[in-house]
């Protein structure tokens, strides 16, 4: 590949998470597919929180990108519905990022077994157990791994029902929420044949991270098919909620890149 | 006196500055383009006029744990414990209704993110139980959000109730449907749509740039409709005419450009030229009224029966 490797930049100050100055809320919002996974995204938000750049991306090349200290020794939470704890144990130490740096509160493991038979009949007091692994620092950054998996897995749980009493609640524990959907579902488009419930209820939690978020990523695998030096594609685009943080004056800086993910490294790309 | 208003910059600036006499606005949103900048902009012309501290701006929210900055009362409906509540507490920041209109320096703003997240069989109840003729409402409906199907289930018994959008519109006095600029890289809103249902969000929407149509219902039950284009951040409004429309849609030797190898385009001595070709058959629609003459130029190789009654068609 001759192409110039790029940074990975999501705001116009050349930052990946910026140092946030207000009391609000803010969000982020991964799509990706089976065949073009987060992970390594994911690595990228955890290593700029702990290291305030994305290090490893290119390689340490990351020489434009504006390193922010303002966040070290400040913790990152990652929830995970899809993954154990030594699947992002692992990742992270690949990282060399400091086991102290992050938490990792593994939500799949007994879910299905143990959680859900615990709570049965009672949807909203096993998200506030969920809820209630996540310690109080309104300085972390939460990152959620597909939590659309509790709408298929607790029986008569709604959209509405999941923001309210989980997504919110984590969201008040800190200042950065970055939360990622698997939207394989959608990449045919929306059939509006024969929908059922949870269908309209997934679709409808996903339009809703639309909306609350201020910055979307969007994941996808080349629309041409498989290439040998192109894993995919990484669109950044804003979100439904302006990121208008008077004092610090910056803005999201729309971009795609080309990535290509080879054993533990990730590479960009302008497309 | 508003209804003498033709001037449609005048009206939209009259609607956001709360000044007609329009008690509950409804805006209608995708995620290509939120409802956000307009209720910047009513925000902007609120404040920028008066710094008096009897501003009441109630933020009503139904999914969002954000107090705006410009906003005096924030009421999260889920936190309070449901609609009954936040409509008492509503109730309680305005002033009394009993109270004389006339006393009051500016009306009370209202804003609803969003009415998406109520069953629509409440959906009259609520926005009644708030409405004050001391306060607009301005409420958020997102068209492309659906209806959950848990909202449906409480309505069975009620097949022929109206969809949530079709009663938020009957009850609307001012509905302003906002979408965005289309951005260079999609050709139409067919394509947009596909990208959006994909969940492909295409670069350039959310602009501080974009469209709103005003549809605003006058007293008389007369609807006046225009078509702008906003900026939120240097706040101009520029109307949209439908000639303006139509140019827009005309085809720009910039929209053939890079399709092919050949030169597609014409420039502006070929279009010139192109104009001055005389079309056959014009000299015949100058008769106008006279109707259906035949005008026929005998040529030098014609061959002409003066004596044949069927040669001369005249």
């Amino acid at each position: 590949m001759t192409s110039q490797r790029q940074d990975l930049v999501l705001f116009s100050n050349q930052s990946v998470i910026p140092s946030i100055q207000d009391e609000q809320h803010r969000m982020f919002l991964i799509t990706s597919t089976g065949s073009s996974g987060p992970q390594w995204l994911i690595n990228a938000f955890v290593e700029t929180h702990s290291k305030g750049s994305p290090q490893s991306l290119n390689g340490a090349s990351g020489r434009n990108t504006n390193t922010n200290n303002d966040n070290h020794n400040v913790m990152t939470t990652i929830l995970s519905l899809v993954h154990g704890k030594e699947h992002y144990t692992s990742n992270f130490q690949k990282l060399q990022i400091n086991s102290n740096e992050y938490n990792i509160v593994d939500c799949m493991t007994d879910l299905v077994m143990k959680q859900i038979p615990k709570y049965q009949g009672n949807k909203l007091k096993l998200l506030q157990s969920i809820v209630d692994q996540i310690d109080n620092n309104t300085r972390q950054v939460i990152i959620l791994d597909q939590p659309e998996f509790l709408l298929s897995l607790v029986a008569g749980l709604t959209a509405d029902e999941l923001f309210n009493h989980f997504i919110n609640l984590i969201w008040r524990k800190c200042r950065l929420l970055i939360i990622n959907n698997n939207v394989d579902m959608f990449q045919d488009g929306v059939i509006n044949d024969n929908v059922n419930r949870d269908f309209v209820e997934f679709q409808r939690f996903v339009t809703m991270c639309h909306y609350k978020a201020a910055v979307i990523l969007n994941l996808r695998p080349l629309a041409t098919g498989h290439a040998k030096d192109i894993t995919g594609t990484l669109k950044i685009t804003r979100g439904g909620v302006n990121w208008d943080d008077e004092k610090s004056n910056i803005h999201v800086v729309e971009n795609e890149y080309l990535y290509l993910t080879e054993k533990d490294s990730t590479r960009l790309f302008y497309g | 006196m508003s209804s003498s208003i033709h001037n449609p910059v005048i009206l939209l600036k009259r609607v956001l500055n709360l000044t007609e006499s329009s008690s509950f606005i409804l805006c209608l949103d995708t995620v290509a383009q939120t409802s956000s900048g307009v209720i910047t902009e009513i925000v902007h012309h609120r404040t920028s006029q008066s710094n008096d501290n009897d501003n009441i701006l109630i933020y009503v929210s139904f999914n969002s744990i954000n107090k705006p900055d410009w906003a005096t009362h924030f009421v999260d409906v889920n936190a309070v414990g449901g609609v009954k509540k936040a409509t008492e507490l509503i109730q309680s920041y305005l002033p009394s209704a009993k109270e004389p209109v006339r006393g009051l320096k500016k009306k009370s703003l209202i804003v609803i993110d969003s009415l998406n997240y109520m069953a629509r069989t409440g959906l009259s109840q609520f926005i009644a139980s708030i409405a004050s003729p001391h306060a607009t409402i301005v409420g958020t409906y997102h068209k492309d959000l659906p209806e959950s199907l848990s909202h449906q289930s409480r309505q069975e018994s009620l097949d022929n109730y109206p969809s949530a959008l079709d009663l938020l519109q009957f009850m609307a006095t001012t509905i302003l449907h906002i979408t965005p600029i289309l951005p260079d890289s999609i050709d139409n809103s067919n394509e947009l749509q596909d990208h959006l249902d994909t969940l492909n969000v295409p670069r350039g929407l959310n602009n501080h740039t974009f469209q709103l149509l005003l549809i605003n219902r006058r007293k008389s039950g007369r609807s006046l409709t225009y078509n702008f284009q906003i900026n939120n951040k240097t706040h101009t409004y520029d109307l949209i005419t439908k000639k303006d429309q139509m140019e827009a849609e005309l085809e720009t030797p910039e929209m053939l450009q890079d399709l092919t190898t050949f030169n597609l385009s014409t420039s502006d001595k070929q279009k010139q030229a192109k104009d001055q070709v005389n079309l056959p058959f014009l000299e015949a629609q100058q008769y106008g009224s006279s109707g259906g003459a035949i005008v026929y130029e005998y040529e030098k190789d014609d061959d002409y029966d003066e004596e044949d009654p069927y040669e001369d068609p005249f």
